[in-house]
């Protein structure tokens, strides 16, 4: 157990969205653009990243039948410092994800890595582990959001891409949309990593 | 007993740890966060007003709309556009139902009853059909409209599917619809209470320099932590 290899599992061996299938609500509900899912992803990295590290620096002082609602204060703690920055200094963009941040408390992803890994693990490991599984969340964000961006809108963040002939599917940008295009993304990924097993 | 008495000693420290550091945070953001609804505020009531001088988001004035008025919130507050010391135009927060959701909008009206501009504030439309509403190819043909200079349908502006005569979108007819609703509460509000409006006095209202804009909806978790 290196601190390379806790950082680099979450992008794809064990990336939290394409493997663990974690985090589903936010993946689905903010990836119609591309820059959602970097502003998604990056605040869920920020929480997860504070989180692993306050839990991993207490981990010898919580005693266990009290775990799970110390590491939801905790989180919920910095999802609300990351809510009230976010409010302050991205208001655009903030707008954009309203509920969404706040909703980041219920993540799955986090309480998971706290739970599994941070509680367990000492500090620079655990950081490391956040820092990993935050960056392979927002990297698999972005992906769905580009698919889903190039497919409804003919753009990717926002500059447009095709001649004017061409017509987007707003499906894609559409609930239905979002389930089609991580659908494919899973099987996409579950074909490459066999490949690369056998 | 000991081990109660820790778990309790545990989580204690742990809120009170949490309190202090949202506690911190808070103090720190709270200034940038006004001064971002100001400003988002600001730039909403600089498209839909007719130019002006002063700063509309500290020179506004409260009426309270009658019972039978639709449309806006019944406190309303309006920004008031001056050049020099005479109003040039009103703006003030609407809405209208659409696709999704309320479609809250400000609207700015010139002192001859036209609409001077509109800006999109809140929606839930689809993204690609109703969310179009936004763009200022749609919102432009609402710029010097006037309940005189336009086809009414039951005293409203209308889709031309409804036989009004404003645009619609591809794809997308109740969301004009919710706008044209937006748009014919705000002449109608300006019809009823002109006057009063007008009428304001010229020095600025200092106790209203927080916008309270009841479109700019808070955000819902605000309220737990004051």
């Amino acid at each position: 157990m290196s601190v390379a290899t806790e950082f680099t599992k979450g992008f794809i061996r064990e990336n939290p969205l394409f493997r663990l299938v974690l985090g589903m609500c936010p993946a689905l509900a903010v990836t119609t653009m591309a820059i959602n899912g970097v502003a998604m992803g990056l605040a869920a990295t920020a929480v997860l990243v504070g989180s692993n590290l306050v839990i991993s620096i207490l981990r010898r002082f919580i005693p266990s039948q009290v775990r799970i609602p110390v590491f939801i204060v905790v989180i919920a703690s910095f999802v609300t410092i990351i809510d009230m920055v976010m409010a302050g200094y991205f208001y655009e963009l903030h707008k954009v994800l309203g509920l969404f941040i706040p909703l980041i408390v219920v993540n799955c992803i986090i309480l998971g890595r706290a739970e599994a890994f941070a509680s367990r693990n000492p500090i620079l490991l655990s950081l490391a582990d956040g820092l990993g599984m935050g960056l392979g969340f927002t990297l698999a964000l972005v992906i769905l959001g580009s698919v889903r961006e190039i497919l409804g809108s003919g753009t990717i963040f926002g500059v447009s891409i095709f001649a004017s002939g061409f017509e987007p599917a707003v499906i894609m940008l559409l609930p239905p949309g979002a389930f089609l295009a991580l659908g494919l993304l899973l099987g996409l990924m579950n074909k490459l990593t066999k490949a690369e097993e056998t | 007993m000991h081990s109660t008495a820790r778990l309790v000693f545990a989580l204690t420290i742990t809120c009170l740890g949490s309190a202090l550091a949202l506690a911190a945070i808070h103090g720190l953001t709270e200034a940038p966060i006004q001064e971002q609804k100001r400003l988002a505020t600001m730039r909403a009531v600089q498209e839909a007003l007719p130019p002006f001088d002063n700063d509309p988001v500290a020179d506004t004035l409260q009426i309270i709309l009658e019972e039978d008025e639709v449309g806006a919130e019944k406190m309303l507050t309006v920004y008031l556009g001056r050049q020099g010391n005479t109003i040039t135009g009103v703006a003030f927060p609407v809405f209208g139902e659409g696709y999704g959701g309320l479609i809250h909008i400000m609207v700015g009206i010139n002192l001859k009853g036209e609409m001077s501009g509109i800006k999109v504030l809140e929606h839930l439309e689809t993204p690609g059909l109703g969310a179009k509403i936004e763009e200022s190819s749609f919102t432009d043909q609402f710029k010097n409209r006037s309940l005189e200079n336009s086809t009414l349908v039951n005293g409203n502006l209308a889709v031309k599917k409804d036989g009004g005569d404003l645009d619609a979108l591809t794809g997308a007819t109740i969301s004009p619809r919710g706008m044209a609703m937006a748009a014919s509460a705000g002449l109608k509000i300006f019809q009823r209470h002109g006057t009063q409006i007008l009428g304001a006095p010229q020095e600025q209202d200092t106790t209203m320099t927080i916008p309270e804009v009841g479109a700019l909806e808070e955000e819902p978790q605000k309220a737990t932590e004051d």
